[in-house]
């Protein structure tokens, strides 16, 4: 790229970040015509190409899996992540690569990498409904969402319908139906576990998990490449089907192929610029991370979507005469009110049952329940709720006693186990003041770049709502009749649910949040937030779609705007 | 990739095999390259005969045949501490004192009866495996049962492991399920 001139340098749209939502603001900018440059602070990562150990087998992986030692300890935080294993490490940030300050322990799982962590989700695309979007108004916590169901159905339909999500019309009206391709199985003992709560409870429903998988591959779908999920359930690797959605197998290949997009890997951005005559951001701050250079570029609207943290780090690192405190950040809010998922409570048992059927295969999904506590009004004497994954399944047990002959065969013939059920919580937490991130005051990463700070904790609420989520799910499994309920609390730290959320806040009130309606700063109207950071509440749903549905809608408003030169 | 150049030292110890005449004296290699263990091709060949013991051929080849103490090695050599790789050295020592102490020869020399008398009483602990912390023979005996289970030829030729097509079905009937 000639990047000598300011010309070769200006773009209409700057999009920092080409992950989960990145790629969907990359795709919309550019499928209108509109020039776009992508900046991704890591390495491309090319669908297919570059999946080095996707076909690799089982017996391939020389510690079938596991990560050397060596690795381990180098690592701490990463090998928290169930994925951080010998087919996926590549994929994620190593410790030492980008340091941040933990006031309060904070498991911080990153992809530096185009495509970022949309190659590692775990996929699963629950919509939204209104019982979430009216529950901090209604709740009286967070401030109100600017936007109700309404406003984004149309826009969950718009993304679903791209990404391709597998899921079955339930006809709930707390997790609304979206554009489903053909449901993933339940097992035996799913759907009895699901009569059962029919049966026993009001209002709580078990269900097959809505995941975005291409279960039936349609013309949209056959024209991004990708092909039918064959259910290898090794998602993580990178799918050279495009069998799940990634922005690394659609939507960053489809805006390349529109001549429009510029993808600037080894691009870290160190703030955005404010033009003070203007009033408005005229630009972007790069460092190259090869070179160290740094570099401007300009556009006229910018998308900010680098992950939910290094969102808020961005916008903080972007001081200038206006705004002293960060971008938009007149009202001191910016990095504040920072939540996530309490993903701490697991949930196992057994079924003495259905001894004479087994399941077949393997599936990239399970079952799902969605919140039922405090649903149409609050009866517990905690906030909100949870939402639970539900999923059985019998395993080949191998008897290894014994030696010689005798453990051979018994080796190669296991037995199949009783029926082992689990679930595990998503809790939905309650945005505070005090859950913050900011930028610490003395120390800087390898670019110059201050580093982020997290001070994010669990509070009262989050307990109960996981005492509620054992008692609950204790009482459910005695009714089915399951044996050997266990309960576990893994005490991990907020961060590994990787469900980090909120700091640059979506609100009607500039004085109470930071983005509008549209995902506007309220103050610096050309910039828009769509990712993880927008977040007012963060309900109990996995919340990669809404981010997809907001980018979407944000870039078509951003784009209407244009045209009558608002922007 | 590690694999590969291990593959290449199989390959070229194979291959110097072919080549030399049998009288050449030359010490004997190992055929993984390891980073923490100190293994000579004798200790080597001592671990292929105790998976052996553990996992024999049948009309299914055994765990040596598989691979397992290769995986073995690479696995304690990688994926432990100093203190588990310390007592699994002690431990393929132990294992030779106490075929010494039973019947008056090193393990490999002893006759499958008596190799499998060896280990048994490791197994059962009626041997104490090592007067210190780390108990190796359970590490041992683990890793080689999934050396055995994870390698190529029983993933694939016995149980027909296949990375696609693949599929899910909720609820099969055992019986019409045996094959999969």
């Amino acid at each position: 790229m000639n990047i000598d001139s300011a010309s070769d340098r200006t773009f209409e749209v700057i999009v920092i970040g080409s992950g989960m939502s990145g790629g969907w603001a990359a795709k919309e900018f550019t499928e209108k015509g509109l020039k776009t440059l992508v900046l991704e602070r890591g390495r491309d990562v090319k669908h297919n190409k570059d999946y080095p150990t996707t076909n690799m087998n089982p017996w391939e992986f020389e510690h079938r899996g596991r990560l050397p030692l060596e690795v381990e300890q180098a690592n701490p935080i990463a090998s928290r992540c169930y994925a951080f294993r010998e087919d996926a490490a590549h994929f994620f940030v190593k410790d030492d690569e980008h340091p941040y300050v933990q006031e309060k322990p904070f498991d911080w799982i990153r992809g530096y990498q185009v495509g970022g962590k949309s190659l590692l989700w775990a996929r699963q695309t629950q919509r939204w409904s209104d019982f979430d979007f009216e529950g901090p108004a209604r709740d009286g916590f967070a401030v109100d969402w600017p936007i109700r169901y309404k406003d984004i159905a149309p826009w969950y339909s718009y993304v679903e319908k791209f990404a391709g999500i597998s899921g079955n019309k339930d006809g709930i009206p707390e997790l609304p139906d979206g554009e489903f391709l053909k449901p993933m199985e339940l097992t035996c003992v799913e759907k009895y576990f699901k009569e059962n709560v029919a049966k026993e409870y009001k209002n709580r429903h078990v269900i097959i998990g809505r995941c975005a998988h291409v279960t039936d591959p349609q013309p949209i779908h056959i024209e991004q490449g990708r092909t039918k999920c064959q259910h290898r359930n090794l998602c993580q690797r990178g799918c050279p089907f495009g069998g799940y959605f990634s922005s690394n197998s659609s939507t960053i290949p489809w805006a390349e192929k529109t001549g429009h997009m510029t993808l600037r890997p080894y691009s870290v951005v160190h703030s955005i610029i404010y033009d003070e005559q203007k009033g408005k951001a005229v630009g972007v701050r790069v460092i190259d991370s090869h070179s160290k250079e740094m570099i401007e570029y300009y556009a006229r609207v910018i998308f900010v979507n680098a992950a939910a943290l290094n969102t808020n780090l961005v916008l903080l690192n972007s001081t200038s005469h206006r705004f002293p405190k960060g971008l938009g950040n007149d009202n001191g809010l910016l990095g504040k009110y920072f939540a996530f998922h309490n993903y701490r409570g697991r949930i196992s048992a057994e079924y003495d049952g259905f001894k004479e059927f087994t399941t077949d295969g393997t599936r990239p999904n399970g079952g799902y329940i969605p919140r039922f506590r405090n649903v149409r009004k609050q009866e517990t004497d905690f906030l909100r709720g949870y939402a639970a994954g539900f999923s059985s399944f019998r395993s080949k047990d191998h008897d290894t006693e014994g030696l010689g002959t005798d453990l051979k065969d018994k080796l190669l013939h296991g037995k199949l186990s009783n029926w082992k059920v689990g679930s595990h919580v998503m809790g939905e937490t309650i945005p505070k003041e005090t859950n913050y991130v900011a930028l610490d005051e003395t120390k800087k990463d390898e670019w110059g770049i201050p580093l982020l700070k997290t001070s994010v904790d669990y509070d009262d609420n989050d307990e109960k709502i996981l005492k509620d989520f054992f008692e609950q799910f204790t009482e459910m499994y005695t009714k089915a009749g399951f044996t050997n309920i266990k309960t576990h609390d893994s005490k991990q730290a907020p961060g590994l649910d990787i469900h980090e959320m909120g700091g640059v806040r979506m609100g009607k009130d500039p004085k109470t949040s930071l983005l509008n309606e549209w995902n506007q700063l309220h103050a610096c109207k050309n910039v828009f937030v769509t990712d993880g950071a927008c977040m007012t509440s963060t309900s109990t749903q996995n919340p990669s779609l809404t981010y997809m549905a907001l980018t979407a809608r944000a870039a078509d408003y951003a784009m209407k705007e244009m045209t009558k030169k608002n922007l | 990739m590690k694999r590969r150049v291990a593959l290449k030292h199989i390959m070229m110890a194979a291959a110097a095999v072919a080549v030399l005449p049998s009288c050449v004296f030359e010490k004997k290699k190992v055929s993984v390259q390891l980073k923490q263990l100190q293994i000579t091709a004798d200790q080597e060949e001592d671990l292929a005969e105790i998976v052996d013991t553990m996992i024999p051929a049948t009309d299914i080849p055994g765990a040596k045949a598989v691979g397992s103490h290769i995986f073995v090695l690479k696995m304690i050599d990688d994926c432990y501490d100093k203190k588990v790789q310390d007592s699994f050295m002690k431990g393929l020592d132990r294992i030779n004192q106490i075929a010494n102490k039973k019947f008056g020869s090193s393990f490999v020399k002893c006759s499958p009866q008596e190799r499998t008398e060896v280990l048994t009483s490791l197994d059962k602990k009626e041997t104490p495996s090592l007067t210190e912390d780390v108990d190796f023979f359970p590490l041992l005996k683990q890793l080689t049962i999934q050396g055995f289970l994870t390698s190529q030829y029983i993933m694939q030729d016995v149980q027909g492991f296949q990375l696609i097509p693949g599929h899910f079905y909720g609820c099969v009937d055992v019986q019409k399920n045996k094959l999969s």
